[in-house]
């Protein structure tokens, strides 16, 4: 299996901000990734670097073997920016002829048709078109040059429940029909619960989790039991989350080996509760193992 | 063709609500031997989920000789499952209904009703293959 | 590229043409009539004894328009910079295309086709232009003998302005990275640079011919005394006996540069020295005393001859400059928008 995106130790540095520290990826293709974090995390910054708008204060970054920016990586990649930017006097036809000039591999007819099914008017200027429309197009121009790699930023956040759905259907139906590999940031866990098979979890500029979701699911559970504190449980358990009443304990632990205490009632954990768990954790001390919680670097 | 439904309260596995799905339909007889199944685009078309989760169920139903894969044409039902009679199918329907009744009337809410279930179906099948 | 160069630029070209067009309509409707005059009256006006007259009016006849497209000529390339230049990439900035734009080709490889072709669109259309006015108001040219006066609005240097004020409005834009902005430095840039090398740095492109002549102080309507009438004199400076500088245009009196008492020493002339033996301050008096201190005229002036090099060198500056600037753009994009 070919890696998608392959960081090493990659850092963004603005002035005195860190907007990406020490990150270190191998995302697999033909996945859809999740990007999930909370605002200024670097997921866009992540992805502005996998795409060659932005170039590394530190560390390495290659996409699909090759170096960001460059004219054949270019040809490969499919990006759609937040909010879907597109030149508000140009007419959607004329986009298209935009890509046809700048894509070696651009197919036409594949465009066309996809804009059909939309019902958007070719000659319609992009200014007027609502924020749907917008996302569609840019989605229509990055998958028409039959990328190997899509990458989406926050794709869907400023669209309507309606928008939102038809452009993950749309989304799905293209990997579905040409294995593309699709790396997209999100806010919504929803979504990203329903359409990716792999996650990255970024906070405050560091990365925190990554991995298949089956496999991230399979070895993250809650225990619940009597109360007892976290560093009474095995090593090979990291503490996630805690909480306790007066007689109970409850824990989202993350481990590889199968647990084997009667004390505890073991649940699977979901998704969604797995990556709010992540997002809330606080900061991991300065000590490599410390006694209480530990939080996954 | 069957058209797939996603309950995303439910806690399943969406791989697995799809498998079920099928299951069902076969049990209840709206999917015969050689029917064909939707295609993983047609699927993530309306559903809006990874098509890998498609595929998942559909090597699922496969491994369990239910379904076969014909390259270029389709996903095919081969196999079949025990049927329930739409009679028998309506008398259980109705004596639970019955034994709802009864524990509605004993004070018992849902989570205690499923606590008996799951109770009295440990106790008969545990030991048992699904 | 070229071609993606070419359809989001479809609009401006219009314009441009619209705007071609119709000056060439205005120059084709009235060139011909001035020709006509010119032809009937000063063609012959030797003959006829009543040059003054003809030129004169030629002159009024064709003035006015002439003036508009002195003035057209001279601001287009600033239009062109401000409205073409500085909107190539800050637009792109400020409306955030360029996360489009540099996701479909490389950011140098755009910059670099986009720089090419419309600095060449620029020096064409503005090379039409001059073309246009040169040919309309070459009647009036024949009878001005002024041509260093336009300069700035004949030959070839227009191309180069036209060249620079696209490429500065671009790099402006780059580096500020914002439209309005953008444009203001351009303007401004634009216009010291053009005074600041007309001024210093034109006089003195190709070396200046000199030529001392008598300080004729009593005016005889013809030019100072250089050579050929078309000449540009860059100082006309009053200079005494031993060449030490006293005034401007060999003026010596009540309304001269150089001042002029009469007293018991005679007639005084400052910075040069005295005659005694004259005692009056009228026009005569002066000039003998002018003659009797040797005071003279030292010319410095570019010969009618030098006018095409100068073009031409001119020209070279600043499209030498352009071509700095377009590998500033290139660079400042590659390497500090990222």
């Amino acid at each position: 299996m070919t890696v998608a995106i392959e960081t090493t130790a990659l850092s963004k540095r603005y002035g005195r901000k860190l907007a990406l520290q020490d990150c270190t990826l191998d995302i697999p293709d033909g996945r859809v990734v999740g990007l999930v974090g909370p605002n200024g995390a670097g997921k866009s910054t992540l992805l502005h670097l996998a795409v060659g708008l932005l170039a590394p204060s530190s560390g390495a970054i290659s996409v699909l073997g090759g170096r960001p920016g460059d004219a054949d990586l270019l040809e490969r990649v499919g990006f759609v920016a937040q909010d879907a930017p597109v030149y508000r006097g140009m007419t959607v036809s004329q986009h298209l002829r935009m890509g046809s000039f700048l894509s070696k591999r651009w197919d036409d007819s594949l465009a066309e048709s996809r804009l059909d099914d939309l019902d958007l008017d070719l000659r319609q200027k992009a200014g007027s078109l609502s924020g749907g429309q917008k996302a569609q197009l840019a989605l229509t121009m990055a998958i028409a040059k039959r990328p190997e790699l899509l990458l989406l930023d926050e794709p869907v956040a400023s669209l309507d429940p309606l928008a939102r759905r038809e452009f993950l259907q749309g989304l799905m139906e293209i990997v579905a029909d040409n294995g593309t590999s699709v790396v997209l940031s999100s806010h919504q866990i929803g979504d990203v619960e329903r359409v990716c098979d792999y996650l990255v979890i970024l906070v405050a500029s560091r990365v925190c989790l990554s991995g298949d979701v089956t496999d991230l699911l399979g070895s993250h559970h809650r225990l619940s039991g009597p109360r007892r504190d976290a560093a009474s449980l095995p090593s090979d358990q990291v503490v996630i989350e805690e909480s306790h009443t007066d007689k109970q304990s409850t824990f989202l632990v993350r481990t590889s080996k199968p647990i084997h205490d009667p004390a505890w009632t073991v649940k699977p954990v979901a998704l969604e509760d797995l990556v709010l768990a992540y997002l809330a954790a606080p900061r991991p001390p300065k000590r490599a193992h410390a006694a209480g919680l530990r939080v996954v670097q | 063709m069957i058209e797939f439904q996603l309950d995303t309260t439910s806690g399943v596995a969406t791989y697995l609500q799809l498998v079920q799905q099928v299951r069902q339909a076969l049990q209840l007889g709206l999917l015969e031997p050689g029917d064909q199944l939707p295609t993983a685009q047609q699927v993530v078309a309306k559903l809006a989920i990874n098509p890998n989760t498609v595929l998942k169920a559909y090597r699922d139903l496969e491994r369990e000789g239910l379904v076969r894969p014909r390259p270029g044409l389709g996903t095919f039902i081969v196999g079949t499952l025990p049927r329930i009679d739409p009679l028998t199918q309506a008398r259980l329907l109705a004596s639970m209904t019955k034994w709802l009744e009864t524990a509605r009337a004993a004070g018992l809410g849902p989570d205690d009703m499923e606590a008996i279930y799951r109770m009295a179906w440990r106790n008969r099948f545990a030991e048992g293959a699904a | 590229m070229t071609r993606l160069t070419l359809m989001q630029f479809r609009l401006q070209a219009l314009i441009a043409l619209g705007g071609l067009a119709i000056i060439a309509v205005a120059l084709a409707v009235t060139g011909p009539n001035l020709v006509h005059l010119y032809d009937t009256t000063v063609a012959n006006c030797a003959a006829n004894h009543d040059c003054s007259l003809a030129t004169a009016a030629l002159i009024t006849n064709g003035d006015k328009f002439s003036i508009v497209l002195r003035v057209l000529v001279e601001v287009v390339p600033a239009i062109i910079g401000i409205f073409w230049g500085a909107p190539l990439v800050a637009r792109e900035l400020e409306t955030e295309t360029f996360r489009l734009a540099w996701t479909e080709v490389p950011r140098t490889r755009w910059i670099r086709v986009k720089l090419l072709v419309l600095t060449f669109v620029s020096m064409a259309v503005v090379g039409a232009l001059s073309v246009m006015v040169t040919w309309w108001s070459s009647p009036l040219d024949r009878i001005r003998m002024t041509p260093f006066t336009s300069f700035d609005q004949r030959g070839v240097v227009v191309v180069g302005y036209a060249a620079f004020a696209f490429v500065l409005g671009v790099t402006a834009g780059v580096v500020t990275r914002r439209l309005l902005p953008a444009m203001a430095v351009t303007l401004g840039v634009f216009v010291a640079a053009r005074l600041a090398i007309a001024h210093w740095v034109r006089p003195h492109l190709v070396a200046p011919s000199r030529l001392v002549v008598r300080d004729t102080v009593i005016a005889t309507g013809s030019s100072a005394g250089t050579p050929d009438p078309r000449d540009w004199i860059i100082s006309d400076q009053t200079i005494n006996a031993s060449g030490r500088v006293i005034g401007q245009f060999g003026s010596i009196g009540s309304s001269g540069s150089t001042a002029v008492t009469v007293g018991v020493h005679g007639l005084v002339i400052k910075g040069a020295g005295s005659c005694p033996d004259v005692h009056s301050q009228s026009s005569q008096a002066v000039q003998n005393c002018v003659d009797q201190l040797h005071l003279r005229e030292l010319l410095i002036y570019q010969p009618i001859s030098h006018f095409w090099e100068l073009q031409w060198l001119e020209m070279a500056i600043f499209l030498g400059v352009t071509a700095i600037l377009a590998g500033l753009c290139v660079w400042w994009v590659r390497n500090r928008l990222a």
